[in-house]
Order: structure tokens, then C-alpha cells, then sequence
């Protein structure tokens, strides 16, 4: 069930026949939700973790003016809530962007793991380090970066994590968003989305029709992006 | 959702945007709105006036014109 964590976790670090066990222990229980469904709310005090098994979400926050930004794109083998083991409240909402199916652990199991199991324990610190470091990584491309350059690191961001769990084909990869979710992700109105993206098209960086995005070229892409993948941690190397 | 094409007058020629599914004409208005300033910022911090840029939003089904937004008029100069 929880194939594609294993799959990202690995990409870090050996992991142990006892560690898979362990994980797989823990999430026990399947769940699907529909796409615009909140998966955990902001303000919830969740008693499970959840891990995505198939589809894509986002964490966002909503605005007092009803606009929302989302702050982070969640793929399959990404741990949606580990944080709510230790901050207890949600801070942010992960929503459904697509139909999803995730795999449970309840707070229990994770606690078990960390007290018995100090190298896994490890590689779930990490993966929230991972997490704050691609928060880091949106934080300068929103703050600094033309709005051509952040979508272009995200494309490259998006492509490499999909690449960890096997879910590109080459350089393409299905990004089954609608225009007003990417516009959220780069904080920007839709139609400025459009423009920034007939930019990258227009260049011959990218094609993206159908929900698929195909990289045409990669070198220039990344250029473009200053896209540097360090912050994803992706040295397999004892941890 | 009806779709909508946004067209904008620019400096250096002009520059279509095709398919934008939007709730009614009142949203699509308001997303040109929203756009024209995120434009105008984004020229602002690269030191490009775009203040004399002009957007024109149609209805992609009838090729009716639903609104003309021109980005000096969403600017104010505050009184005094």
C-alpha cells in the first residue's frame, strides 16, 4: 500500500526489511477522496497521518478576501500530515486536486516507530525537512523570481519528484490541475497564468496540452529556473 | 462555464489569451482587472511602465465583447 513512499523514502538511504514491515504495519486503513475535497481541514487536530497513494492535492490557505494560495503540491508517496503528529493543529488545509486515494496510520503507530525504530524515524524527520525546503525553494521563486522563472521551477521541481516514483515518461509527465489551481500555485489570476505560460511555450522550453507537460528543453528549462534540485536531498547516503 | 479570450494591446504588439473558463461576464471582467495589475506590477519591478497597455475580454462562443479594461484607469492618484 504504501509503495510509492517507500519508493521516495528510498531514494535517501537503504531501508530495512524491518522498516518496510513497519511501515506497512502502520498504514493499515485505505480512504478515497473526490477532487475539492479537504482531506484534513486547517484547525483540525488530526489523530491519523495520511500518505497519498494515488492523485495529486495541495496544501493552501484561504484569505480573508476569499482568494487562496496553495502553498505546496502534494504527489503520491508524500506524507500529508506528519506535522499534525507533533503540532496537534493543522495550520493549513490539504485539499484534494484530483480524485485521491490515501493510505492511514493512526498518531499511535507513528509513535511506535519512533520509539522503536530510530533510523526511519530519520527518514520521516527528513522528509519534513524536504518539506520545509521546497516550501523555501516557492518562498524565493515567489518573492524574487519572474513569474516565467517560477513556473519553470516548477515544472522542473514537479517532473523530478514524479521521476522518484516513477510517474514521468522521460520528459513528460500528467499534471491533471486546472488552470485556477496553477494560477493559486504561483499566486497570480488565471489569465496572467496563461500568459506566463505561452511565454515558456513560446520559447520552446515546454508543451503542455491535455494535462501533459513535455519538457523540450531541458537545459534551458532549468536555466531559466535556476533550478538547483539540492534542496530535495536526493544523495542516497547513510542518514 | 462560458470561456472567454482576453486580448492585450501592448507595447510591442499585441498578445491573446484563449479559453479561460470563468463563472459569467462580471468574473471575466474582474479577472482582467485582476491581471492588467499584476502586469503593471510585475513591469513596475522590472522598471517597464505598462501603463499604456490595454485589455479587451470576448465571449469565445458569440465573439461578443464583454469588457475593455485599460490599465491607466485602475490606477488613482491619491488626493493631496
Amino acid at each position: 500500500m504504501v509503495d510509492a513512499l517507500l519508493l521516495k523514502l528510498g531514494q535517501h538511504d537503504r531501508i530495512s526489511d524491518e522498516e518496510r514491515e513497519l511501515l506497512k504495519r502502520a498504514f493499515t486503513r485505505e480512504r478515497a477522496y473526490s477532487a475539492d475535497r479537504d482531506i484534513v481541514s486547517a484547525g483540525a487536530r488530526p489523530s491519523v497521518c495520511t500518505t497519498l497513494l494515488d492523485g495529486f492535492a495541495a496544501r493552501y490557505k484561504m484569505l480573508a478576501s476569499g482568494k487562496r494560495q496553495i502553498t505546496a503540491i502534494l504527489v503520491p508517496g508524500d506524507i500529508i500530515d506528519l506535522n499534525g503528529f507533533l503540532c496537534k493543529t493543522m495550520d493549513q488545509g490539504v485539499v484534494a486536486l484530483t480524485a485521491c486515494r490515501v493510505a492511514i496510520a493512526d498518531h499511535d503507530s507513528i509513535g511506535r516507530i519512533t520509539d522503536t525504530a530510530p533510523h526511519l524515524t530519520r527518514l520521516l524527520w527528513l522528509d519534513t525537512l524536504i518539506d520545509a525546503a521546497i516550501h523555501r525553494e516557492w518562498l524565493v521563486a515567489m518573492g524574487r523570481r519572474r513569474k516565467s522563472a517560477q513556473l519553470a521551477h516548477f515544472i522542473c521541481e514537479i517532473h523530478m519528484r514524479l521521476g522518484i516514483i516513477e510517474q514521468t515518461d522521460g520528459h513528460r509527465f500528467h499534471l491533471p490541475l486546472s488552470q485556477a489551481e496553477l494560477a493559486d500555485v504561483l499566486g497570480i489570476s488565471v489569465v496572467h497564468f496563461n500568459r506566463v505560460l505561452q511565454e515558456l511555450r513560446q520559447q520552446g522550453l515546454i508543451t503542455w496540452s491535455n494535462h501533459t507537460v513535455e519538457i523540450r528543453d531541458a537545459h534551458r528549462l532549468r536555466q531559466t529556473a535556476e533550478f538547483d534540485p539540492t534542496y530535495l536531498s536526493l544523495q542516497f547516503e547513510p542518514r | 462555464m462560458p470561456r472567454y479570450r482576453f486580448e492585450f494591446m501592448e507595447d510591442l504588439g499585441d498578445e491573446t489569451v484563449e479559453g479561460i473558463e470563468l463563472q459569467n461576464d462580471e468574473e471575466a471582467h474582474k479577472e482582467a482587472v485582476r491581471c492588467a495589475r499584476e502586469i503593471m506590477a510585475d513591469g513596475v519591478m522590472e522598471g517597464v511602465d505598462r501603463t499604456g497597455w490595454l485589455s479587451r475580454v470576448f465571449d469565445e462562443a458569440t465573439g461578443r465583447l464583454v469588457a475593455t479594461v485599460r490599465f491607466s484607469d485602475l490606477l488613482t492618484k491619491r488626493p493631496g
